[in-house]
C-alpha cells in the first residue's frame, strides 16, 4: 500500500479525466470547412488533453509520490469526516430546489435557521432573529437597488387564485 | 500622463466614488479579516453589486476592496496568528509575537502605515511604468499575446510552493478545460454542455470564483475544529496604544522603502505575487540585520526576528501591499492577470464589456486612470478611518462561526443567484466547491485553476490567429526575437522547478 500514496491516485484520476476530456473533443461537431481549416473548435482542447495525460502520468510516476507517507490508507484513516459541511450541501441543494417554488425569504429563513442549527447553534431566540432578520433586510436592500426577487410559484400562484 | 491623472482625479473624486472607495476599503478590511477569507473572495462577493455601477465606479469599489482585504488579512494575522490568506503569513512571524507581547496597538499601527507606504510608492511606480509599458504592448501581435499568456500560467505553477509545482499544472489544465466549456463563438458550435442549455454560454467565473474561493472556504472552516486562541483577544485589543517612537520611524523608513521596491517589482511578474513578495522581503530583513553580538553593541533593544521584531513585520507588510499594486501593471498594459485575484478583476472588466490590454489606456482613459488614483485614496482612507478604528473592526473576529459560515455561505449563493437568476448556477457552484475542498485537502492550489479558465479563451483566441496567420505552421514561436525570447522564457520557466532539484542533488554530491 506504500506505494498507492493520494499524490498518485490523483495523478491517475487526472489522466484518466484528461482521456475522456480528449474523447469527447474528438466528438465536437464540425462542418466541413472547419474540418480543413488548421485551427478548428476541436484543436485547443486536443492539444489540453495531451497535456493534461503527460501532466497526470507525471505526477503518478514523480518520485515525491512514490517517497510521501500519505499513503492512501493513513491519509483516509487520518481524517475525521465530518458530517457538518455534507449537512450544508444537502441545505444549498435544497435551496437551490425551493428557492423558485416557495421564493426568497421564506426559503433563506428557512435554509439560515437550519444551518445555524446544523453548526451546532443552540440559542434558539438568537438565530430566529438572526435568520429572519438577515433576509428582510437583504431584500429591503435589493429592492432599493431596483432588484427584483421572485416571491416564488407558490406564493404567485395563491395570489392569482 | 498629466492629462491622464487629470481624468483619474476627476474620475475619483466625485462623492459618489469617493463614497465607493471608502465603503470597499472597509467592506474588504471587514471580509479579509476574516480569517480563511481573502481578496478573491472579498471581490468575488462583491462583484454582483457592481454590475449596477458604471465600469469606472465598479473597478474602484473593487480596487477598494482589494487593499481592504490586503490590510484587513494582516490584522487577523497581528491579533490571531491567523492568516486570511498566504500573503499576510510572513507578517505573523513578527506580529503576533508583538500582540502576545502586549503590543498589539503598537503592531497594527505600524502595519498600516507600512501597508500606507508600501502601496502609496507602488501606485506611484505604477503611475510612472504603465504608460511606457502599454506603448510597448501596443506592437504586440497575437502570437506574443499566446506566448505571454502561456508564459504567465507556466510561471503561476513555477512559483507555486515546493512540490506543488505538478499540482499547480494539473490545476492550470483543469482551468483551461473548464474554459472551453459552451459555444465556441467562431465556429458556433457547442463543446462540452452535453445537451444542457445552462451551459451553451459556458460556466460563469463567478461560480468558479465563489465555488473555488468564497463557498470552499466556508465549507473547510465547517470542518475544521474551531482552535483559534480568541480567550485573551479581547485583552489584547484593550492595550490600544499605537504610538510609534521617533528611533522607531526612522528605523523603518530604509526597510518601508527598500521592502516597497522588491514587493512592486515580483508584483509585476505574472504568478509571482504577494506571498512571494513579503517572504523575500521578510527574508531580506533577515538576513541584513545584525548579528547578536552586532546587536548588543547596537541597541539593547532590539528583538531578534520570530520575537516581535519591528522590521520583521514592517517588510512583509509593505512588500505585499507593493506586490498587489505591481499585479495590477500586467492587468491595466497586457490585459494579463498575474495573480488570483487579478485574474478576478480581469473577470470582472470583461463583463462590464471592457477588454483589458494596451488599448485600454487609450480607449478607456477613465477606468485606467481611475483605478490608479482610487489606489492612493483607498490608501489614504484605509489609514486615516482604519487606524483608528481597528480595536473595534477586531472585534468582528469574536464572530461565532456558527454564524458566520452559514453568512457567507448565503452570500456565496446571492451573488451566484444574483448575476443570473438561475438556481443551475448555485448547483454548480456547490459541485465545483465539493470538488474544491477535496482538492485543497490533497494539496492543489487553486488560483492556477482561476487563471487558467480565465486566461484560456483568450488563448485559444490568440493561437487561433497566430496558426491561422502562419499557415498552419507553428514557426510563430521562433520567428521574431520576441516570440523566441517568450518561447525560451516559457521553457525555463517550465523546467526550472526540475532544474533546481537537478542543482540541489549536484550540489550535495558535490
Amino acid at each position: 500500500m506504500k506505494y498507492i500514496t493520494l499524490d498518485r491516485v490523483s495523478g491517475l484520476v487526472f489522466v484518466l479525466i484528461s482521456g475522456t476530456y480528449g474523447y469527447y473533443a474528438q466528438q465536437i461537431p464540425l462542418d466541413f470547412f472547419s474540418e480543413t481549416e488548421f485551427f478548428n473548435a476541436r484543436s485547443l482542447p486536443s492539444i489540453i488533453a495531451v497535456l493534461g495525460v503527460i501532466i497526470g502520468g507525471f505526477l503518478l510516476i514523480s518520485p515525491k509520490a512514490s517517497t510521501q507517507t500519505n499513503a492512501v490508507s493513513e491519509g483516509i484513516s487520518g481524517q475525521s469526516v465530518s458530517a457538518k459541511p455534507l449537512l450544508l450541501v444537502g441545505l444549498i441543494g435544497c435551496y437551490a430546489f425551493l428557492l423558485p417554488w416557495s421564493g426568497f425569504v421564506i426559503t433563506t429563513v428557512a435554509f439560515l435557521w437550519l444551518a445555524f442549527l446544523v453548526m451546532g447553534e443552540r440559542r434558539w431566540s438568537r438565530m430566529t432573529i438572526v435568520a429572519i432578520l438577515l433576509p428582510v433586510a437583504f431584500q429591503w436592500l435589493m429592492s432599493s437597488l431596483g432588484i427584483y426577487l421572485d416571491p416564488g410559484e407558490l406564493w404567485t400562484g395563491i395570489i392569482s387564485d | 500622463m498629466i492629462d491622464g491623472l487629470l481624468i483619474g482625479l476627476g474620475t475619483v473624486l466625485v462623492p459618489e466614488n469617493l463614497l465607493l472607495v471608502l465603503a470597499g476599503c472597509a467592506i474588504g478590511t471587514l471580509i479579509g479579516m476574516l480569517p480563511g477569507l481573502g481578496p478573491i473572495s472579498a471581490i468575488a462577493l462583491m462583484i454582483p453589486v457592481t454590475y449596477g455601477l458604471d465600469p469606472a465606479s465598479g473597478m474602484i469599489l473593487l480596487a477598494g476592496v482589494y487593499y481592504g482585504a490586503i490590510f484587513g488579512g494582516s490584522t487577523s494575522s497581528i491579533l490571531i496568528n491567523a492568516p486570511g490568506i498566504a500573503g499576510t503569513v510572513a507578517t505573523a512571524f513578527d506580529g503576533y509575537p508583538l500582540a502576545r507581547s502586549g503590543l498589539a496597538g503598537k503592531a497594527l499601527a505600524i502595519a498600516a502605515y507600512s501597508s500606507f507606504a508600501g502601496g502609496t510608492l507602488a501606485a506611484m511606480f505604477l503611475v510612472m511604468s504603465a504608460p511606457w509599458l502599454s506603448d510597448i504592448a501596443l506592437g504586440f501581435q497575437s502570437a506574443d499575446y499566446f506566448l505571454l499568456m502561456l508564459l504567465g500560467l507556466t510561471l503561476v505553477s513555477a512559483f507555486a510552493s515546493r512540490g506543488e509545482y505538478l499540482k499547480a499544472l494539473v490545476m492550470t489544465c483543469i482551468g483551461l478545460m473548464l474554459a472551453t466549456v459552451g459555444t465556441d463563438l467562431t465556429a458556433g458550435v457547442q463543446r462540452f454542455t452535453f445537451g444542457r442549455s445552462d451551459l451553451i454560454d459556458g460556466i460563469s467565473f463567478l461560480v468558479l470564483a465563489m465555488g473555488t474561493f468564497a463557498l470552499s472556504e466556508a465549507m473547510m472552516m465547517a470542518m475544521s475544529r474551531d482552535d483559534t486562541e480568541l480567550s485573551d483577544l479581547q485583552s489584547r485589543l484593550r492595550n490600544t496604544n499605537m504610538k510609534v517612537s521617533r528611533r522607531e520611524a526612522a528605523e523603518l523608513a530604509p526597510v518601508i522603502g527598500r521592502s516597497s521596491v522588491l514587493g512592486f517589482l515580483i508584483g509585476t511578474l505574472p504568478g509571482a505575487g504577494a506571498t512571494i513578495a513579503s517572504f523575500l522581503a521578510y527574508g531580506a530583513e533577515r538576513r541584513m540585520a545584525p548579528t547578536s553580538v552586532e546587536q548588543a553593541d547596537k541597541s539593547s533593544e532590539d528583538t531578534p526576528f520570530g520575537e516581535g521584531n519591528i522590521r520583521g513585520l514592517a517588510a512583509p507588510e509593505s512588500a505585499n501591499n507593493a506586490a498587489c499594486t505591481g499585479s495590477f501593471v500586467p492587468l491595466l498594459t497586457l490585459g494579463i492577470p498575474g495573480s488570483g485575484t487579478t485574474a478576478v478583476l480581469l473577470g470582472a472588466l470583461i463583463a462590464y464589456g471592457i477588454q483589458p490590454g494596451p488599448r485600454l489606456f487609450i480607449d478607456e482613459p477613465g477606468v485606467f486612470w481611475a483605478v490608479i488614483i482610487s489606489m492612493y485614496i483607498g490608501n489614504v482612507f484605509l489609514l486615516v478611518l482604519n487606524l483608528p478604528l481597528i480595536p473595534w473592526i477586531a472585534r468582528l473576529l469574536t464572530i461565532p462561526r456558527n454564524y458566520l459560515i452559514p453568512i457567507i455561505v448565503f452570500f456565496s449563493m446571492m451573488g451566484v443567484y444574483l448575476v443570473s437568476f438561475n438556481t443551475f448556477d448555485i448547483q454548480l457552484m456547490v459541485i465545483i466547491a465539493c470538488i474544491a475542498v477535496v482538492l485543497r485537502k490533497l494539496s492543489f492550489p487553486m488560483a492556477p485553476l482561476l487563471l487558467g479558465f480565465i486566461l484560456g479563451g483568450m488563448l485559444e483566441d490568440n493561437l487561433r490567429r497566430a496558426i491561422t496567420l502562419s499557415d498552419g505552421s507553428w514557426s510563430f514561436l521562433w520567428d521574431r526575437p520576441i516570440t523566441l525570447s517568450l518561447t525560451i522564457l516559457t521553457v525555463v520557466a517550465l523546467l526550472s522547478p526540475a532544474l533546481h532539484i537537478s542543482w540541489q542533488k549536484l550540489r550535495g554530491v558535490l
